[in-house]
């Protein structure tokens, strides 16, 4: 394949990996140009809008909305480390501009334009990792909600894991939530830590060291949770196994 | 029934506290999912429910068409259709022909309907003797207290509560009732003894059936038949978006219903009636009524909620629901529980009323996933989300929170460098322990999980300085 | 008041979607067309019927003849009430049956509580489902299918139709020709429950056991592939 021909990737960062976890974003990038492809990372860009569109903010989401359109017209391909952004992307900014014609069209064309990684990086690309140091540890997957029912995410990080010689120890309620769900876990604690208990304990059951998944707000959920309770299960996202960042602390960890 | 939606959130923390009832519930949340899952492997579910939903759209944009010919065949049946704008026309209606039929005991199957518009309660002011039927319903009747699942009513009791209930309430003498067939031995012979001697039998309906005037009935006991076939006055209540056109497409629904409600792909019983009993029928009621419920079913039509009244009453998404799972039935205060009721109970009763309901959703989509109706009740709550921000329902610090937000991101690079700044203070700060207990302004945060330490410097402005020197060298 | 609809009618009429005009509505409804479900082929229809009759926890006792299905029927009781005494409806069908020479006592009538066998024949039988059609009329009083402990359904073999919409094309045709039963039901198993913490208890208020007796042949190897047992007489 030529250097032209390399597929053309604009990356959506995220606002969790952003502020949180810059590694995953780096990672992701290095995984993308790996694959084959060149990776342009526009600078304009925020947030989706999540937030606001999950809480009825609707108003204040659409201008958001507006923003990632326009920052990433004319990529073929958007590529983000999370499902639920993608999910955003994909699924609810067609229906944020119902009313709107001309940013429907728009939204709709950007749909069509936009992956989570693991399925661009397994779909399109057909990527094999490197064999990761993960190898012969105990990992468990949590499957997110938003990338696992509004995309279908479900074989393509496995697949990936796999590849990159990663066996993986499912857990019980693998696709059950685990109480993140925005600010439902800031409105709504009792309930969110009786969920992010039950699937801490799921994971704690298998016997895994390791939990990893693909999207951050889950994770910091699970993370936080864990930290709470003196639990010493690493949490990471599964792009820093499959681009072997894994020199920093797990998610929540202190530095060594 | 009195409400009590927005203490959901007290009242699920009691729940939670409750160890062996939550203990129960996680079964029921891991038991009833398996089932249907299982049940309905067997059919092509997304074709059946795509075919389903055609149909019952196809009929709520004609339903005047259809609710016409429904009265017209009941009439011509020997029926009396009787119609009621709420809920206190129903119960008006419902004692009314009690009364006229000088009535003094009632039969009731298993009606979420007449939950709704407390018609038992009504009854009984009235000095008439009314006994649920269905065993679940009769269970949570003689505790005095409100059903905790539309289809299950008594799923969260235990077999100890129910064997004491027993026990205290039946004078029988001195039994053990050692185990649940014991149990349901014994509401056998007290309940049979109700239903010989009910005047009048009131049961719901799982679908009217335009075409032929038929009511259609799915229950495993057999009550709702016995009510409907012993007492002299046989009275169904069901509110108007049960139609369907004719008796092919309930048997549609069927096949989606059983194997989503309890995982199985029939009931023991899927009755369809039609009148009073026939001139040379040996048996069957002298009456026929059916009381057709508005009760703001005609507000929702035709507006972006209308998908909810495909709703079928399996309970399927409250199984599948981790938050009802979590906060049990009860806590939703009205009838309805779980996604399908966070979504029906403000329609129903009010936003202002039910405001906590439609946060209570992680948006994680396993009921619109499991839901044989099609109903994209995630999309629904967050509209009615929507619809509190707009009445200024939510509270304000979540409204501005979400417009500083919002404006905020919509400037680049003000919000990079603002977020790029706390990022860093917060990643310094909390580099050693990984985490923080507590942070200003992120209480529901923190009250249950450490905050998690920022790894660094944000990404943005690790990757422009990554560029700037790419630049420069 | 508007009308007799407390103009619930009239507001329906305004939200609604549809236009009201009674032949579209009627093209569009036959255009949505039949539930898509896999057909059945001839030779899957006995195990698929007994495969379901095993999972909704049916009994069933195959008579290759109506004498032998009597004496079937004399001996269940016989065994369970040392009794021979029945209830049934007034269908001819089985008044035709050989009650006497079999050894049973036949009341034709309709079920009071204190009968414990009721016995009725089955309109259809469903393939798809394991259930048995009954209609309430007065060949079939409703009291016959739910007030007795045993329920026994005489089903004959040519009455076995593949789904629930097979059954209906005949329900429809006997409507037409008789008048609407006052029910029709579709009996899918004994009376049930699972409300007392998801236990599931059958004989809940109607029968306790539903017994089917098959009028026709099954072969052995579709009995035996479906965990039923043939009985000598």
């Amino acid at each position: 394949m030529s250097r032209d021909h390399k597929p053309h990737v604009g990356f959506f960062v995220s606002c969790l990996a952003d502020l949180f976890r810059p590694s995953v974003a780096f990672g992701a990038i290095e995984l993308l140009e790996a694959a084959g492809c060149q990776v342009e990372v526009p600078e304009a860009q925020t947030c989706c809008g999540q937030p606001g569109y999950n809480s009825g903010a609707v108003d204040d989401a659409r201008p958001l909305a507006q923003r990632v359109i326009e920052a990433f017209a004319g990529f073929p391909y958007v590529v983000a480390p999370s499902g639920s952004c993608a999910g955003m992307i994909k699924h609810h900014y067609p229906k944020l501009f119902a009313e709107y014609p001309e940013w429907h069209a728009r939204a709709t064309d950007l749909a069509q334009r936009t992956w989570e990684v693991t399925s661009f990086l397994v779909e399109v690309m057909d990527y094999a990792p490197t064999v990761s140091p993960l190898q012969g540890r105990k990992v468990t997957y949590h499957d997110s909600c938003a990338g696992l029912r509004e995309l279908g995410i479900k074989q393509q990080p496995r697949k990936l894991l796999e590849r990159a010689g990663v066996e993986l120890a499912e857990m019980q309620a693998t696709e059950v939530c685990c109480g993140f769900g925005g600010t439902f876990c800031a409105k709504m604690p009792d309930l969110s830590e009786k969920m992010v208990d039950d699937k801490l304990n799921n994971a704690l059951d298998t016997g895994a060291g390791v939990l990893l998944g693909g999207d951050l707000g889950c994770l910091l959920n699970i993370a936080g949770r864990a930290r709470r309770r003196d639990s010493q299960l690493e949490v990471r996202h599964v792009v820093e196994v499959l681009a072997d960042e894994l020199a920093g602390p797990a998610i929540g960890e202190g530095e060594r | 029934m009195k409400q009590t939606s927005e203490h959901f959130q007290d009242s699920a923390r009691a729940a939670l506290a409750r160890t062996e009832a939550r203990e129960r519930m996680d079964i029921l949340g891991l038991f009833m999912p398996a089932m249907r899952d299982a049940a309905v492997a067997e059919v092509d579910f997304e074709a059946l429910r795509e075919h389903v939903k055609r149909v019952k759209d196809h009929t709520l944009d004609n339903l005047e068409h259809y609710l016409r010919q429904f009265e017209e065949q009941v009439v011509m049946n020997g029926g009396h259709v009787h119609w009621a704008r709420d809920a206190a026309e129903l119960n008006a209606t419902v004692l009314d022909i009690c009364r006229a039929a000088e009535a003094r005991r009632v039969g009731k199957g298993k009606s979420m309907i007449t939950e709704e518009t407390g018609l038992t309660e009504h009854l009984e002011k009235a000095g008439l003797l009314v006994t649920e039927t269905d065993l679940g319903e009769y269970i949570v009747q003689i505790a005095g207290e409100p059903p905790s699942h539309i289809v299950g009513p008594a799923f969260h009791k235990s077999e100890q509560e129910i064997r004491e209930l027993f026990l205290d309430q039946h004078k029988l003498g001195r039994r053990q009732l050692e185990d649940p067939p014991a149990m349901v031995a014994e509401a056998r012979e007290v309940l049979r003894e109700r239903f010989l001697s009910a005047d009048v039998g009131i049961i719901g309906s799982n679908a009217l059936i335009a075409e032929t005037g038929q009511t259609m009935l799915v229950t495993n006991e057999g009550n709702g038949d016995l009510v409907s076939t012993l007492p002299r006055v046989h009275i169904v209540c069901a509110s108007i978006e049960k139609l369907m056109p004719r008796p092919e497409d309930a048997l549609a629904q069927i096949r989606l219903l059983a194997r989503s409600a309890i995982g199985t792909a029939v009931t023991a019983y899927t009755s369809f009636y039609s009148g009073p009993r026939r001139a040379e029928d040996l048996d069957g009621p002298e009456q026929y009524h059916v009381v057709l419920l508005d009760n703001r079913r005609t507000e929702i039509l035709g507006s972006n909620y209308q998908d909810m009244l495909a709703c079928m009453r399996c309970g399927a998404c409250l199984t599948h629901c981790p938050v009802y799972i979590g906060a049990g039935g009860h806590a939703y205060g009205w009838v309805y529980p779980g996604p399908m009721g966070s979504v029906l109970t403000p329609l129903l009763t009010g936003l202002e009323e039910a405001s906590e309901l439609p946060n209570a959703c992680t948006s994680c989509g396993r009921c619109e996933e499991v839901c044989p109706a099609g109903i994209p009740l995630p999309d629904l709550l967050r509209d009615l989300r929507a619809d509190e921000t707009r009445a200024k329902i939510t509270p304000a610090r979540w409204r501005w929170g979400m417009k500083l937000h919002g404006w905020l991101a919509r400037m680049p690079g003000l919000y990079q460098a603002l977020t790029g700044t706390a990022i860093a203070v917060l990643s310094r700060l909390g580099r050693r322990s990984g985490g923080f207990r507590r942070l200003p302004m992120a209480g529901g945060w923190t009250q249950v999980r450490d905050f998690p330490t920022p790894q660094g410097d944000s990404f943005m402005r690790q990757w422009k300085r990554r560029n700037k020197e790419a630049g420069n060298g | 008041m508007a009308e007799g609809s407390s103009g619930i009618l009239d507001a329906v009429r305004q939200r609604q979607y549809g236009d009201a005009d009674p032949e579209r509505i009627a093209e569009d409804l036959a255009a949505l067309g039949r539930a898509p479900i896999t057909p059945l082929d001839e030779e899957d229809l006995l195990e698929q019927f007994l495969t379901r009759l095993q999972v909704n926890k049916v009994d069933l006792e195959v008579a290759a003849s109506k004498p032998e299905a009597v004496k079937r029927i004399a001996r269940f009781i016989y065994g369970e009430y040392n009794s021979h005494r029945v209830v049934a409806g007034n269908d001819r069908r089985l008044a035709a049956l050989p009650w006497r020479d079999g050894g049973v006592l036949v009341r034709f009538g309709a079920a009071a509580s204190e009968d414990p066998v009721s016995i009725s024949y089955a309109r259809f039988g469903i393939a798809e489902t394991g259930s048995v059609v009954l209609y309430c009329n007065r060949d079939n009083p409703a009291a016959n299918n739910w007030l007795t402990r045993d329920h026994i359904v005489i089903l004959e073999y040519r009455d076995l139709v593949a789904s629930l919409e097979d059954a209906w094309t005949g329900i429809r045709a006997d409507s037409d020709e008789q008048g609407l039963p006052r029910g029709v039901t579709v009996v899918s198993g004994p009376s049930s429950t699972g409300d007392i913490v998801g236990h599931l208890v059958k004989g809940a208020h109607g029968p306790l056991r539903l017994r089917i007796i098959f009028l026709g042949h099954i072969p052995e190897e579709v009995l035996a592939r479906t965990g039923f047992e043939s009985t000598p007489l």
